[in-house]
């Protein structure tokens, strides 16, 4: 059971930093740190929106119509709408942005309405957003540990033959290492 | 800032560790004395296993580097972070991997920017879980608990001394120390130990003013991890037994685990420690605040080897936020 906890945790954790050291979402690539907290900001308001129309949807239309085969296109879908609405009001107000890059686009859909999914069974909508927003808070922290990672590693003097992705991918190693000790519990007493 | 390269500095890398190994000798001595022969055996053969190794990579590698004497501090510092018990072959796996993957990919002895003594001790952690958090756990420990576990394992010197120091020395400030105290701090309690760097917490302190006051250690980096791990700790620290606020045990939390072997040799270190002054201070304070969030609630028996680690993954936004103004820049 450990092997297959630490099997699983290793596929997840690395296949996250794996989309940000292959370059797969821009939204991850080297930025400054005062647009990464922009950046968590945009993603805190539309998941905060996007996990209270979530929660109706579940409520009011999945459950009630036996519908709930669908809540995974719904909640990946909420996130997407959200993000492009976002995108569409800057571009409407004549401020910076583009239309998203399809990559980073479904990245982030996939990435966060899958976590909307995971929260959005609770009946009570107060803890629907609150995780949701306490997420936003620990991807930034991720964002932030990942391009000073980032930074790092282009500083590095690495041997010709790991140059490129091996190295990367021993990277992501260490960093997953690292991030092993954020291990919290919260059942109160010590056992 | 580094200095200029023609500005030369009697400090060399080879006596830096020496000085640092010579300082951690008396602890080694003091940790074999409470665990037994079987923890020299694991710091010696550590030591020897990771010099050995280091020969053979300089022989083999192009870096060509001179012995600065790094592998057998990493080894010393590895073995002090184990417990007692520990099978000797986990922290030679240990060093092992902080040399062959870690030194020789990183480009040599000054370059880590994780410290390798730490991510061969997450390893080890990861690897080897049950056999790694022998002893007891610190992390979430409520006073009844501390006090229970250190009364079970309390020595007759501990009795009669702490005795002595209540009715003698601390009665006069109104403070009462509870027993087993002496035992942790001393090392000379049996069975109360679960780290082998914990048995000689107090000659570790000691050693550390001469670091200090030589200027070998940077005073900033520990002095501010103390404050941001002992306010919290002092003011926070029993709300998870129950206890209410400022009820946290601060001198137990402080000689407990690997935290004075943390604040002054493995968060000073210097390949993974950022470059100004002020950077070194928000260094500090950041790990001593994750040390105490870590402790507090988190699931691993000891929290300040990964508040350390994390605490280097944030090093390039520290340098960046806290770089200096270039003299007669007018941009």
């Amino acid at each position: 059971m450990r092997f297959a906890d630490l099997t699983v945790a290793f596929l997840l954790a690395n296949n996250v930093l794996f989309c940000h050291f292959l370059g797969l979402s821009e939204m991850l690539g080297p930025v400054s740190f005062q647009k990464i907290l922009r950046r968590s900001l945009t993603l805190s308001v539309i998941l905060a929106v996007s996990s209270v129309l979530f929660w109706l949807f579940n409520w009011a239309l999945l459950i009630p119509f036996q519908l709930t085969y669908l809540s995974t296109f719904f909640a990946v879908a909420n996130v997407g709408a959200g993000y492009w609405l976002y995108v569409w009001i800057r571009r409407a107000l004549g401020r910076e942005g583009s239309w998203p890059d399809p990559r980073e686009f479904l990245f982030h859909s996939l990435l966060l309405g899958g976590m909307l999914l995971a929260v959005g069974a609770s009946r009570d909508l107060v803890e629907v957003v609150g995780v949701v927003l306490a997420s936003v808070v620990g991807y930034s922290v991720g964002l932030v540990l990942l391009h000073a990672v980032l930074v790092r590693m282009s500083r590095e003097r690495v041997p010709l033959l790991l140059q490129g992705i091996p190295f990367q991918l021993f990277t992501a190693g260490l960093v997953w290492l690292v991030l092993n000790g954020l291990d919290f519990r919260f059942t109160g007493q010590a056992g | 800032m580094s200095k200029t390269p023609q500005a030369f500095d009697s400090l060399t890398s080879l006596r830096l560790h020496g000085t640092l190994i010579l300082s951690l000798a008396p602890v080694a001595v003091v940790a074999t004395f409470s665990g037994g022969w079987s923890v020299a055996f694991v710091i010696l053969t550590t030591m020897l296993v990771a010099w050995v190794t280091d020969f053979l990579l300089r022989r083999s590698s192009s870096l060509r580097e001179r012995d600065d004497g790094s592998s057998l501090l990493w080894g010393l510092c590895l073995s002090l972070l184990m417990p007692p018990a520990v099978p000797f072959w986990i922290p030679w796996a240990g060093v092992l991997f902080s040399l062959l993957v870690i030194k020789a990919l990183m480009g040599g002895s000054g370059s880590p920017w994780l410290n390798p003594v730490l991510i061969a001790w997450a390893f080890c952690q990861t690897c080897w879980p049950s056999e790694m958090g022998l002893g007891r756990a610190i992390s979430g420990a409520g006073s009844a608990q501390i006090s229970g576990f250190l009364l079970e394992h309390q020595s007759t010197f501990d009795r009669s001394f702490t005795e002595w120091l209540n009715s003698n020395v601390l009665s006069w400030i109104n403070i009462q120390l509870p027993g087993g105290y002496i035992d942790l701090i001393s090392g000379l309690g049996n069975g109360v130990h679960s780290w082998n760097a914990e048995a000689g917490a107090t000659l570790l302190l000691a050693s550390t003013v001469f670091l200090l006051v030589r200027g070998t250690i940077p005073w900033q980096i520990p002095s501010f991890f103390f404050v941001g791990f002992a306010v919290p700790m002092a003011v926070l620290g029993g709300l998870p037994s129950g206890a209410g606020l400022f009820a946290g045990d601060v001198l137990f939390q402080v000689f407990s685990g690997t935290f004075l072997l943390g604040i002054f040799f493995l968060a000073t270190d210097t390949s993974s420690r950022p470059l100004s002054e002020s950077g070194l201070a928000l260094f500090g304070l950041g790990a001593g605040i994750l040390t105490f969030s870590l402790r507090t609630w988190g699931a691993h028996p000891e929290g300040v080897g990964y508040a350390i680690l994390l605490m280097n993954l944030l090093v390039p936004w520290i340098d960046t936020a806290l770089k200096k103004k270039v003299l007669n820049d007018f941009r």
